[in-house]
């Protein structure tokens, strides 16, 4: 270009100052000029000064009879050709990088797009494709340009879909089926737009995903939905049972215990006749077997209906004294046979408000417990009011014990350890169970300690105000 | 002698109580469903009801609400057999009108004495 320019120059300079054939050819100094600016934009300024001084000094030497006024002034034409002519290059040049960016930018988010773009004209014949609707179709745009939309929709409603979109000039959420050969069809979620093509002619411009795995993943999320809903009918049906059990085997099986305590304890008042001594004995084993099974029947009943958080507690205000008097008159006479000392230490005016039922019946369950566990020695139930307004209730026994490795499973329901498997005291082993659970429904805590082979210490810590709203 | 009126569907339990109250001298009568104890309440005047709760037909609680609106004075000590296993319904008799209770199962030796407390 340089050499080209350089050629130029000399070419008209050699016509102006050689063959000096006047206004032509001073215009001829323009091409280099323009040229310069075209390549060099704003440099080539210098072409135009170089050209210039080339004049003024060829008018000086060469070709003085020509008027002053003239050369001067298409020297400074020369210039402002120059520069004008640099200036709008620049331009066009910073336009053409502008919108070369922008192609750029716009294929590379086209073809990054996870979304599949495809343009069409009116005929439905692909124009363009980007990579993930290759990649879906599992061909290359070369295949696909030129050819049928509708080899890849299905032709009904995709037409449909088509006339739509020239009616309404966007349409979205047309939902088509994309036949992919070799692959499972694919569900696809499709947006259109109407453009017009490079020809000027209305297009179509189709951009979509598939959603198959949506879809499917959709009518999983149903299904389970579903099952779960039946499933939850199922446990509601159920739970329903369940109740209607506890609450009939409640009467079934406690109406003809309670007729077998009745008449037991009838027989054995002598109410009915005389008994001689072995059979008030047998008929006393009838009756402590059955008050048992009452008592199993009632624990477990007791623990289902906690459970189920189907109890309501009836609060009233009592003293503590009437409570633990009950408990240790009934259970003092049992501890006396066995050469047990039931020692109290209840202050009198410990006031409770809280369920006195099922106070006694946590009360009774450790104290009875401290008594079967223990066959020398005392037990011994002491209360005191804590700090924190709680009723702090010990029952300490002179027992058995409970070895460490078994402290964590007196609580559980069935569990009850011993000496040995062989030497069991009797109880449902529902005992601890059910009192750790009542004692969570007065909001109330149960502490057991214990040295194997010299006694347990059962703690009673409970609200003296049971308050709703915790 | 003083009359007792004993409404309480099951064969047994029927037969223990009556045969404790008989040893003791009192003159019983019985009714096998609700209604009919109502019935009886209202027209044979006893000077108590030993009031079952689950009854075949209507319950309990629901014969002791009839016979207390039948009553100009509300007189008649009625006592319920409550059944330990249902929460509440030592509550709910003294509510629906009932002068006492007596939970199941009856102790025999306690029985009598129990009785006489609201005779």
């Amino acid at each position: 270009m340089a050499v080209l320019l350089g050629i130029a120059c000399f070419l008209t300079y050699y016509c102006h100052a050689v063959l000096g054939t006047g206004v032509v050819f001073t215009h001829l100094f323009y091409i280099p000029i323009i040229l310069g600016a075209l390549w060099w934009k704003r440099k080539g300024l210098l072409v135009a000064v170089f050209l210039a001084a080339v004049l003024m000094l060829s008018h000086v030497f060469v070709r003085p009879d020509v008027a002053p006024y003239n050369d001067l002034y298409r020297s400074c034409m020369f210039l402002v050709v120059s520069a004008v002519t640099a200036m709008l290059s620049e331009q066009l040049a910073k336009k053409e990088q502008a919108l070369r960016h922008a192609r750029d930018y716009t294929r590379h988010l086209l073809e990054s797009s996870p979304d599949f773009h495809i343009a069409l004209d009116e005929n439905g014949v692909i124009m363009g494709v980007n990579e993930a609707f290759e990649e879906l179709t599992g061909k290359s745009r070369k295949d696909m340009i030129g050819a049928s939309i509708y080899d890849y929709l299905p032709k009904d409603p995709a037409e449909k879909a088509v006339v739509e979109i020239f009616e309404n000039e966007v349409v979205r959420d047309i939902e088509l089926t994309i036949k992919t050969p070799g692959k499972e069809d694919s569900i696809c979620n499709l947006t259109g737009t109407v453009f017009s093509t490079l020809e000027g002619g209305p297009g179509v411009y189709v951009t979509g995903r598939d959603i198959s795995e949506r879809k499917k993943a959709e009518a999983d999320l149903r299904n389970y939905l579903q099952q779960l809903e039946q499933a939850n009918l199922r446990l509601q049906e159920m739970d329903q049972l369940k109740s209607t059990f506890l609450a009939s085997m409640s009467h079934e099986l406690r109406t003809p215990l309670n007729s077998i305590i009745g008449f037991t304890g009838v027989i054995l008042m002598g109410i009915a006749g005389d008994i001689n001594e072995e059979q008030r004995k047998q008929l006393a084993m009838v009756k402590s077997s059955a008050d048992h099974l009452l008592s199993l029947i009632n624990d477990i009943l007791d623990i289902s209906k906690i459970e189920a958080g189907k109890v309501e507690l009836s609060l009233e205000e009592f003293e503590l004294v009437d409570v633990a008097g009950e408990v240790v008159g009934s259970l003092s006479p049992g501890a006396g046979e066995k050469g047990l000392e039931v020692l109290t230490e209840i202050p009198e005016g410990i006031t409770l408000f809280s369920d006195r039922r099922r106070i006694k019946q946590v009360l009774m369950n450790l104290v009875s417990n401290a008594v079967k566990f223990t066959d020398q020695g005392y037990v011994r139930v002491a209360a005191r009011v804590s700090e924190d307004d709680n009723l702090e209730v010990r029952v300490i026994d002179t027992g058995v014990g409970i070895k460490n490795e078994d402290m964590d499973r007196i609580f559980q329901p069935f569990q009850q350890v011993g000496p040995s498997l062989t030497k069991r005291c009797e109880g449902t082993g529902l005992g601890l169970h059910l009192t750790e659970k009542l004692a969570g429904l007065l909001k109330a805590d149960i502490l057991a300690k214990s040295e194997y082979g010299k006694g347990s210490e059962f703690t009673f810590i409970v609200p003296l105000r049971y308050e709703e709203q915790d | 002698m003083k009359k007792i009126l004993i409404v309480e569907d099951n064969e047994i339990n029927l037969y223990l109580v009556r045969f404790m109250l008989e040893r003791e001298g009192y003159e019983v009568i019985e009714a096998r469903d609700g209604a009919t104890g109502v019935e009886l309440a209202i027209k044979e005047k006893p000077e108590l009801v030993i009031m079952d709760i689950q009854l075949p037909d209507i319950n309990g609680l629901e014969a002791t609400r009839r016979i207390r609106a039948s009553e100009a004075d509300g007189g008649i000590p009625i006592v319920a057999l409550t059944s330990y296993a249902m929460t509440g319904d030592r509550e709910r008799a003294l509510a629906a009108g009932c002068t006492g209770y007596i939970e199941k199962p009856i102790d025999p030796e306690n029985f009598i004495a129990e009785i006489e407390k609201y005779l």
